[in-house]
């Protein structure tokens, strides 16, 4: 399996695409009050959880609390898989009662990071995936303890996908300097506008393969366009069936495409004999495979588009302006 | 008056006798409702009328089977001495609702779904111009029956919006008593029933059109025969 994954946020209707993020990687997500983090939230666990990852999802109590009384998530909580940690989240005044108390919250989270260190072992699951949501509980003269947690999860060498959330009007502007030193990626999101940046290329000109903030509808619109292409890639990584392929586009690419688009395709790419098509192990679902000839076939429509798309990039860079 | 074949759809050819029933063509676009109890030839009806009027124009049709697999239908067609012809071309939705079943949060939206499937198609093949949905009783089935009629209307106006020529089957024993459910008696254009009538020593089978819009026709029932070439329509039982 590969060492890197392929991720996502979405929200306002924006999708923040990271490709090749690995694992030991830390996202760290700003974020102001007025920006529905739900989705991102839900997409990020779902992710972990169809990998067989074990998840952990921290929160300020009552205040970001997802759906879990149904679906994926219910059952993930039931069998274990999923766990969930309740940050208090009482605004005290007084300095030193203050820090005791917030040090309490970190030590709880700290105590179930290692809780589940040892899951990770015993009960054979690939990963830990953690989503803290800090909220507004943490201020700037706090930050140091966060930095502390960090430093002691990545010591524990055990390999983790972490996002760590904040309200942004909590911090003041060195204690974000410092989450940054600590983090490889960074996303910040207000309610009109959503960035992702890299420490260290802040000022670089456009990298390729890194990181990129989409809209919704131009994303709606490139997997309308090139949805061939999509499932053929797919299906070029691995077999599987129609319903499965849905599944993965949504994930990737957040469109939800019906029955009633990709089936019709899959059909006619096997008429085209690009496609075979037969009875699962689950002896349910039809699987969809590459021909010898149609794998040929994808082989040098990828291609083309990777060329076609390098070229275009050049172009816009100014390479072949510059000639 | 001489009909333009442009705007009609020219099924009278299809089965032999069929134009003593029919006495002219059917607009384009037209919404036709098969009806009948299991065993009355539904299907056969449906898909012999779209394929060979296909063929005979070099069209593209879908025939969207719900409850049978395409290898189903084609075995049963060919019993029937019936051809199978590439131009209409059966999807089989028994592989995705199997696919569907059981998965959590995954709801089969049918409605939607077949939408998609006729955008595809309209894209794909220039000359898309019929379909046939077998049965309703079978989206009925997969869809949440509140607001039936509005879906309904909605369901039929997808076919006119694409400019398709659809035939719907309904099994009207499923619904017992009640003539209708989505009022799709009133939304269809036409509306064909297919029964059986016992005769001195077996069963016969008659179709007879209740309603046809723009299109002259007999109300009377109409023996359906079957041989090594398919359906035809015999003599009308009952003056």
């Amino acid at each position: 399996m590969s060492k890197k994954e392929f991720f996502s946020l979405s929200g306002d209707g924006k999708i923040i695409l990271f490709d090749e993020l690995g694992r030991g990687n830390e996202i760290l997500f700003l974020y102001d009050e007025n920006v529905e983090r739900e989705h991102a939230y839900l997409t990020f666990l779902h992710g972990g959880l169809e990998k067989n990852e074990l998840c952990l999802y921290a929160f300020p109590k009552e205040k970001a609390r997802l759906s879990f009384q149904q679906g994926i998530l219910k059952e993930s909580i039931e069998k274990g898989q999923l766990h969930l940690l309740d940050i208090e989240d009482k605004l005290i005044e007084e300095k030193d009662k203050r820090k005791e108390y917030i040090s309490t919250c970190i030590d709880r989270i700290e105590t179930k990071l290692n809780e589940m260190y040892n899951l990770i072992e015993a009960e054979k699951y690939s990963t830990l995936r953690v989503l803290i949501d800090y909220g507004n509980i943490v201020e700037s003269k706090e930050i140091d303890m966060i930095i502390d947690l960090e430093k002691k999860m990545l010591e524990k060498k055990v390999p983790f996908t972490a996002v760590n959330t904040f309200r942004i009007s909590s911090l003041d502007y060195d204690s974000v300097k410092e989450l940054i030193k600590i983090h490889k990626k960074i996303v910040f999101s207000t309610k009109n506008e959503t960035s992702t940046m890299l420490p260290g290329f802040w000022t670089a000109k456009r990298r390729r393969n890194t990181s990129g903030v989409i809209s919704q509808e131009t994303l709606e619109n490139f997997v309308k366009n090139s949805l061939e292409t999509i499932v053929l890639a797919i299906l070029y990584k691995k077999p599987m069936s129609g319903f499965h392929i849905i599944k993965i586009i949504h994930r990737c690419f957040h469109v939800s495409l019906s029955h009633g688009t990709i089936y019709p395709l899959l059909h006619s790419l096997k008429e085209e004999k690009i496609l075979n098509v037969e009875l699962g192990s689950d002896m349910k679902s039809m699987i969809y495979t590459p021909t010898e000839e149609g794998g040929k076939i994808i082989e040098k429509k990828l291609s083309d588009i990777v060329k076609t798309h390098e070229h275009l990039l050049s172009l816009i860079d100014g390479g072949l302006l510059a000639e | 008056m001489q009909i333009k074949e442009g705007g009609k759809i020219m099924f009278r050819n299809t089965i032999m006798g069929l134009g003593n029933v029919i006495h002219t063509e059917i607009p384009k676009g037209s919404t036709i409702l098969v009806t009948g109890r299991p065993g009355t030839l539904k299907s056969s009806l449906a898909y012999t009328l779209l394929s060979k009027y296909l063929a005979s124009k070099n069209e593209f049709g879908l025939y969207i089977t719900l409850e049978e697999t395409k290898a189903s239908h084609e075995r049963n067609m060919k019993s029937l001495g019936i051809n199978i012809y590439p131009e209409l071309k059966i999807f089989d939705y028994q592989v995705i609702r199997r696919e569907y079943k059981g998965e959590k949060g995954e709801e089969l939206d049918i409605i939607k779904g077949i939408e998609d499937a006729i955008k595809f198609y309209k894209e794909k093949e220039k000359k898309f111009t019929c379909i046939a949905v077998d049965s309703l009783n079978a989206v009925y089935s997969l869809i949440d029956l509140t607001n039936l009629r509005e879906k309904m209307y909605n369901f039929f106006d997808t076919f006119k919006r694409y400019q398709l020529t659809s035939i719907v089957i309904l099994e009207t024993e499923i619904l017992g008593n009640r003539m209708t459910y989505g009022g799709e008696r009133f939304l269809a254009d036409g509306i064909i029933n297919l029964g059986t009538m016992k005769g001195k020593e077996d069963v016969t089978i008659y179709m007879q059109v209740e309603k046809m819009r723009a299109t002259k026709h007999s109300r009377k029932k109409y023996q359906i025969g079957i041989d090594s070439n398919g359906l035809s329509i015999l003599g009308h039982e009952y003056e």
